[in-house]
């Protein structure tokens, strides 16, 4: 095997489909490419023309797994061109449908994905762990149930929620919708916490394995507000490889610190920020990101957690595995979140809508989806229609360290990889899977191309 | 037994996230069965040759997509269309008026301080978006954006002991608890006006609500939230152009309707996700 490439295909990314290649050279990794062959569908194009307050509707379905953050980062950026500040009660509204979404994409991706391998079952999949452990099965199913019945209740429709409307929410939420979901929430609480504890667990478990996703130092990106964990509002800040924050900047100057190589290879580009250059400042969004920005919870499950998860990989935590468990913590302080909203009466209120006027203007909408920063930027005429639109998703965005990271994890893998190729090629899917792929992109098909 | 698989073109995952959310369902459903690839919910590497049942979720963009599906339909028998992408080309189709090489500069043109665009390795983009009809033969449409839970899973069982699934052949309208007065606002609102009266039809407040020219099934959700359709089911009766039905809903409400509501300004308003079935997708193409 002089020279030659390994094909992984289709691999897991957003919502669809990818491929992995690894180029071989004199029995040495010469390179790695992540080819993103999903379909582009245009939405950005398919914005112009349209009303400025039917965008959160459309842009949602750009991702089945997080249209809860489509709609609210679109119906952000509408309300920044129109310099329209929403009621109280129904931001309190949106953070709740957020939070919602992350409990469901989370546990979807832990159950349906991540767990899988993690447990290194016989048969890697939610009908193996049903099987091997139907409590944990049924404690999946009712976190990603809860999830979606908060995104329902408030949204109107589990996926593809319609309440948020530049101005404010279609509807406020009915009392015995609340009361509902009190109770569920209840019940859901310490299958959260065992969930965590369970990653936790692997942590030590699967050293072996975990230590191989060592593969390097990167900068994070995410919201923050003061140092506090952030998914709505707030600002967004810059972390280096050592834990300091570096640049923090609003929403609406984005554009002056991130910007995006097109890739000749992929139809997603590379974002990557403008003062360190490409490909120097690549950076990662997602749930790591999140807990490495956000200063040192004092109490409490998330805590211990946060901990633990120091103590493993250091703070800020670089190791990709963290990722993993920095979802199940994050799951953890999403349902506490839940709860803590719906026990204020103030969730009930009415007053949850005003008049937004159309008119000419640019607005920058950016919430945290579960799998990282996602940026909505619109320009608007003066009726109020979609003149331009520029989307940046969190997958886009972790895409160059996919890349980097799978040459990496190839180049350490291969040379004891003879008679191991199949094992390390499950590596590197592993790995890719940490970043949260998207549903239909969670296949394990893998297939070993030589070329002659 | 049955063997099933299911596929993803172009889309957006949320026909299979309703499958996950079907949970102990879906277990249930597919205990007697064998699932021998699904992306979500295996780690299979191919579809099997032959296969039972296929189902499909998404459009048709790239001839990635052209191939995997006609592969599909070759191994299959019975093969059914999940979703409003899959049924009939999706939100997507809306940049089927668009020129394709227009819309891949523009799209990665946009903020890159070099305007190269994707090239090696890459699929090619198709000239348009289709709908899975289109490419391969269908034996049963499940539609919706997404497709309700309860019904996917009435339908597979359906589907998988042997019988036809049944849809709703009514429309939104006949589910909808807004009261309807016979009256309609000679005035169009959108969606920043509050409704004046919550209890109240949307399209008799001026609204642009699908209803009329949308399959029910859906027990009016979004009307419940105050807000109107959007027509994510397609028509009613697939024979129809949704958004001809929706102007013959109008003309029978009152010749005043039909002068405000202008197609011009209403852009993806009346075929927002069946625009590539429609007849003015066609009338575009000839010309």
């Amino acid at each position: 095997m002089d020279a030659g490439e390994l094909t992984i295909e289709p691999v897991t990314r957003i919502e669809g489909h990818s491929r992995v290649t690894i180029l071989l050279e004199k029995k040495k990794v010469k390179g790695a490419r992540f080819n993103i062959v999903e379909s582009p569908r245009f939405f950005e194009k398919l914005l112009e023309g349209k009303f400025a307050e039917e965008a959160p509707r459309i842009t949602q379905r750009i991702c089945g797994v997080c249209p809860v953050a489509h709609h609210l980062a679109s119906v952000k950026a509408v309300e920044a061109a129109w310099d329209c500040s929403p009621p109280e009660a129904a931001i309190n509204l949106r953070r709740l449908m957020l939070v919602g979404q992350l409990i469901s994409s989370h546990s979807l991706h832990l159950g349906f994905l991540a767990l899988p391998d993690l447990l290194d079952l016989d048969d890697r999949s939610i009908l193996g762990i049903a099987q091997r452990d139907p409590k944990l099965a049924s404690s999946i199913f009712k976190l990603n149930r809860f999830g979606l019945r908060i995104t329902e209740a408030v949204g109107g429709r589990a996926v593809h929620p319609v309440s948020a409307i530049p101005g404010g929410m279609s509807k406020p939420l009915e009392g015995e919708l609340r009361d509902e979901l009190l109770v569920t929430g209840k019940e859901c609480m310490g299958m959260a916490y065992n969930l965590a504890d369970l990653l936790d667990e692997t942590g030590d478990n699967r050293r072996e394995l975990i230590r191989c996703f060592d593969l390097g130092r990167t900068r994070y990106l995410s919201l923050t507000s003061d140092g506090q964990y952030e998914l709505y509002d707030g600002k967004v800040a810059v972390l280096n490889p050592s834990g300091k924050k570096e640049i923090e900047f609003e929403p609406k100057d984005y554009s002056d610190h991130i910007a995006e190589k097109t890739i000749p290879h992929s139809y997603a580009k590379h974002p990557y920020l403008r003062r360190f250059g490409y490909p120097a400042g690549i950076y990662r969004v997602g749930p790591l990101a999140r807990l490495n920005m956000t200063a040192r919870a004092t109490a409490g499950r998330v805590a211990e957690h946060v901990m633990s998860l120091a103590k493993r990989f250091g703070r800020p935590a670089h190791n990709t595995f963290a990722y993993d468990h920095a979802r199940a913590i994050e799951l953890v302080h999403a349902v506490e979140q839940a709860l803590d909203m719906l026990t204020d009466p103030a969730i009930e209120t009415n007053d949850v809508f005003v008049r937004a006027q159309p008119r000419e203007g640019r607005g920058v909408g950016i919430v945290e989806a579960p799998r990282g920063l996602l940026i909505h930027d619109y320009r608007t005429d003066s009726d109020g229609l979609v003149t331009k639109a520029n989307i940046v998703t969190p997958t886009t965005q972790n895409t160059p360290s996919i890349e980097s990271e799978t040459l990496r994890l190839a180049s350490s893998l291969f040379p004891h990889a003879a008679g191991h190729v199949q094992e390390m090629l499950s590596r590197i899917e592993i790995l890719i899977r940490a970043y949260d792929p998207c549903l239909t992109c969670s296949t394990h098909f893998v297939e070993l191309r030589r070329s002659a | 037994m049955t063997t099933i698989a299911t596929l993803s073109l172009s889309g957006d995952a949320g026909c299979h996230v309703i499958l996950a959310s079907l949970h102990e369902k879906l277990i249930k459903l597919l205990e007697p069965h064998e699932l021998v690839f699904c992306q979500i919910l295996k780690d299979s590497r191919t579809i099997p040759d032959p296969v039972d049942l296929t189902l499909v979720e998404g459009s048709v963009r790239t001839e990635y997509d052209r191939e995997r599906l006609r592969e599909a339909r070759a191994r299959t028998k019975t093969f059914v269309a999940i979703g409003s992408c899959a049924c009939f080309g999706g939100i997507q189709s809306l940049c089927n008026v668009l020129d394709r090489q227009e819309l891949m500069r523009e799209t990665y043109g946009a903020m890159a301080p070099e305007t190269s665009l994707p090239r090696g390795d890459l699929p090619e983009v198709l000239p348009k978006n289709l709908p899975v009809h289109e490419v391969v033969n269908v034996d049963f449409s499940i539609p919706g954006c997404p497709p309700e839970s309860d019904e996917v899973a009435s339908c597979l069982q359906a589907i998988l002991s042997g019988g036809t699934p049944q849809l709703s052949l009514k429309n939104v309208c006949d589910e909808c608890k807004k009261e309807r007065k016979g009256k309609l606002e000679a005035k169009i609102r959108r969606l920043t006006e509050r409704p004046t009266d919550l209890d109240r039809c949307l399209l008799e407040l001026g609204y642009v609500c699908m209803g009329p020219a949308t399959r029910a099934g859906c027990q009016a959700k979004c009307l419940a939230a105050n807000v109107p359709c959007e027509g994510c089911r397609g028509p009613a009766d697939q024979k129809y152009d949704q958004g001809v039905a929706m102007l013959d809903a109008l003309t029978s409400a009152g010749r005043d309707a039909i002068s405000v509501y202008s197609l011009a300004t209403m852009s993806a308003m009346y075929h927002r996700y069946s625009f590539a079935t429609s007849i003015l997708a066609k009338l575009f193409e000839r010309k």
